[in-house]
């Protein structure tokens, strides 16, 4: 799924610059990346030392485990590394693609964790058979396509639904956690996730619509 | 949030909508999840929102995440031990991925073909070398294969037959193995025809049901309505009512108050009263002597009076009332008179007459001739003493009308006395008899 996720935000592939000097290090993340492109392993290492820090708060702020963060950077500069050509300059920086990444794969990873840490193994067997639904590539890109409007809807959620959501994937909290902090039931913030999620499908729904029409 | 009664309605999206959304979030129930696993199975739409849902809960919201992330990362983590556990991972043959990356995938190939020896870690003297030994053991073996297909070609043919029924039979198994899937394709398709259909009863199931909603919802509100300006009217009747209450309220209390005054006022009266009666009867229990001697000697020296005692034609007579049955009553009267001059009427136990009142006037009328209608006014008769309840009326002879009147008698008149007599008559006495004394 993460791999179709990368595959989904592909763009075409930039003219070579491929550069086997040896004075990698001083490089910009752009042409390291010409160069991981290209199969260089150093130019990753280099990329890696510069970067690997804030993958690891990434996965230490949404996993709260030290040694799932850093298998989360094995991870996504394994895939950085096979899909080096899917990063595109006129996008935006490494770093944001890093980091969104970086965010995606946690998010996947905790829930495997949840799941198996949870529930008996028949239910570990039913999530796995619904969440590993076949993904839409379709949907991946529309998504990519939307992420202004992703922002402005995350930006109309009343403030309960606003507060749930940032919680639970940027400061990688439970629900149950939520309801702890925030002094609210349980059915509460399920409601507030589950709305809240609801009213961004509608968002993009409405910009899908408007892109082909 | 899931409703009760839809745990078995598998085509009830409404009701598996919040648990596909719920999905990405691992707080689901174990419940939860085999409903949701059992109708996303059979729901397409379920199975498409449960997508869009995941894809937004991870790539949607990695999307916005913040990209601010703070570096508190622990000191006793190394970068550099993590790159090169990253460079062992690598090597050890999780190189770049190979269809996405057509270049690489060549070398992927030769490598495999090579042992897995990484060609891009080579020099390309080392390549060029490896190219040409691969080139002629390619024509090599080119050569040895049409050579012994040469020698081959009678076995083949014996052997063709073979081929023949093997491909033959793995066509024949093919063909069940298609029949087979055809037929289940086609249980799945009635299936899935029978669920449609299932789908469309509900459908139009759920239709009515929400038209009857919307009938039971207008009315409902219809009836709020009603209900609402029913409220109104009462809550301004309550207050107009309550406006009212405190009016009267208002002129109980005013009322009250004066009632309290009253009853204060006629409280303080009926202690002056018993007080007053308390002196009353102290002081007619009290013998007044003097009083009687003064009587006396006011009587005995007044000149008219003695001159009246001493006169030669003095008429002197008792006055009585008789009741029907011939009886004297209790009141009885004394007259002194000389014709024309003088009169002296003494009258006893007056204010004992059942019609007597303490405030009770007793006045002395004249009467002038028989069948008079009007009476003179000869004045009213005091106290003259208390001890023997007698009363007095003295009239000089200068008294002109003295001279008129040919009889008198009393009356009880109201405090002040009247114009005319009003009240009952008492002890009527003739004044025309001649002189009995001396």
């Amino acid at each position: 799924m993460a791999d179709d996720f990368i595959s989904a935000v592909s763009w075409p592939v930039p003219p070579s610059h491929y550069n086997p000097d040896t004075s990698i290090a001083d490089l910009p993340d752009e042409e390291l990346m010409v160069n991981v492109r290209a199969g260089n392993n150093h130019a990753l290492a280099v990329l890696m030392k510069r970067h690997a820090h804030s993958v690891l708060a990434v996965g230490r702020r949404v996993l709260h485990d030290q040694g799932a963060a850093e298998e989360l950077v094995q991870d996504v500069f394994l895939r950085v590394y096979r899909h080096a050509r899917m990063f595109d300059p006129r996008r935006g920086t490494l770093r944001s693609w890093l980091i969104t990444i970086a965010y995606n794969e946690a998010y996947r990873t905790r829930h495997r964790l949840q799941v198996r840490h949870i529930y008996d193994d028949q239910t570990v067997a039913d999530c796995l058979e619904v969440v590993e639904t076949p993904s839409s590539p379709e949907y991946h890109v529309l998504l990519a396509q939307s992420e202004d409007k992703l922002r402005q809807a995350f930006k109309g959620l009343s403030p309960k639904q606003a507060q749930t959501l940032e919680l639970f994937f940027f400061e990688g909290q439970t629900l149950r956690d939520i309801a702890e902090t925030t002094g609210e039931k349980l059915d509460n913030v399920r409601h507030y996730y589950y709305r809240a999620l609801e009213q961004m499908k509608e968002v993009i729904a409405r910009h899908h619509i408007e892109i082909i029409s | 949030m899931i409703r009760k009664g839809t745990q078995n309605a598998w085509n009830d999206h409404e009701g598996h909508a919040p648990l596909c959304a719920l999905a990405s979030s691992g707080a689901l129930t174990a419940e939860e999840w085999r409903m949701l696993a059992r109708h996303v199975k059979l729901c397409t739409a379920c199975r498409q929102a449960l997508t869009q849902y995941q894809e937004i809960a991870n790539f949607g919201m990695a999307l916005i995440a913040p990209r601010d992330v703070s570096l508190d990362v622990e000191t006793e983590w190394s970068p550099e031990a993590a790159v090169a556990k990253l460079m062992s991972t690598l090597e050890s043959g999780e190189g770049p991925c190979v269809p996405t990356l057509p270049a690489a995938a060549a070398v992927s190939r030769w490598e495999r073909l090579l042992g897995g020896i990484t060609l891009v870690r080579l020099s390309p003297a080392v390549r060029y070398a490896a190219a040409v030994l691969l080139f002629a053991a390619v024509l090599i073996a080119t050569y040895g294969v049409l050579a012994g297909s040469r020698r081959q070609t009678a076995a083949a043919r014996t052997d063709a037959d073979l081929a023949l029924s093997r491909q033959r039979s793995f066509f024949e198994q093919r063909l069940q193995s298609n029949t087979a899937e055809i037929a289940r394709l086609s249980r799945e398709l009635q299936y899935q025809k029978a669920a449609a259909r299932e789908l469309e009863a509900q459908h139009e199931a759920d239709h009515k049901m929400r038209d009857q909603r919307e009938r039971q919802f207008a009315s409902q509100k219809a009836e709020n309505a009603t209900l609402q300006a029913r409220v109104e009217s009462l809550q301004n009747e309550n207050i107009e009512v309550a406006a009212k209450r405190r009016d009267s309220e208002a002129r109980i209390a005013a009322l009250q108050q004066s009632l309290d005054k009253m009853g204060n006022q006629h409280v303080a009266d009926l202690l002056q009263k018993a007080k007053l009666e308390a002196d009353i009867a102290s002081m007619a229990q009290r013998p007044r002597p003097t009083e009687v001697v003064e009587a006396r000697e006011t009587i005995s020296e007044d000149p008219d009076l003695r001159a009246l005692m001493g006169a030669r034609d003095l008429f002197i007579a008792d006055v009585y009332d008789i009741d029907k049955s011939g009886r004297r009553q209790r009141p009885f009267g004394r007259i002194f008179y000389t014709r024309n001059k003088e009169l002296l009427f003494y009258a006893f136990d007056l204010q004992e007459q059942p019609d007597a009142r303490p405030t009770s006037t007793f006045q002395v009328w004249g009467r002038r001739g028989y069948g008079d209608t009007h009476p003179v006014n000869m004045g009213a008769m005091y106290l003259d003493s208390k001890i023997s309840n007698r009363w007095v009326l003295i009239k000089d002879c200068n008294a002109r009308a003295l001279s008129q009147v040919d009889a008198v008698f009393v009356t009880i008149e109201p405090r002040g006395g009247s114009k005319v007599p009003k009240g009952r008559q008492l002890l009527y006495a003739s004044l025309r008899n001649v002189a009995n004394h001396p």
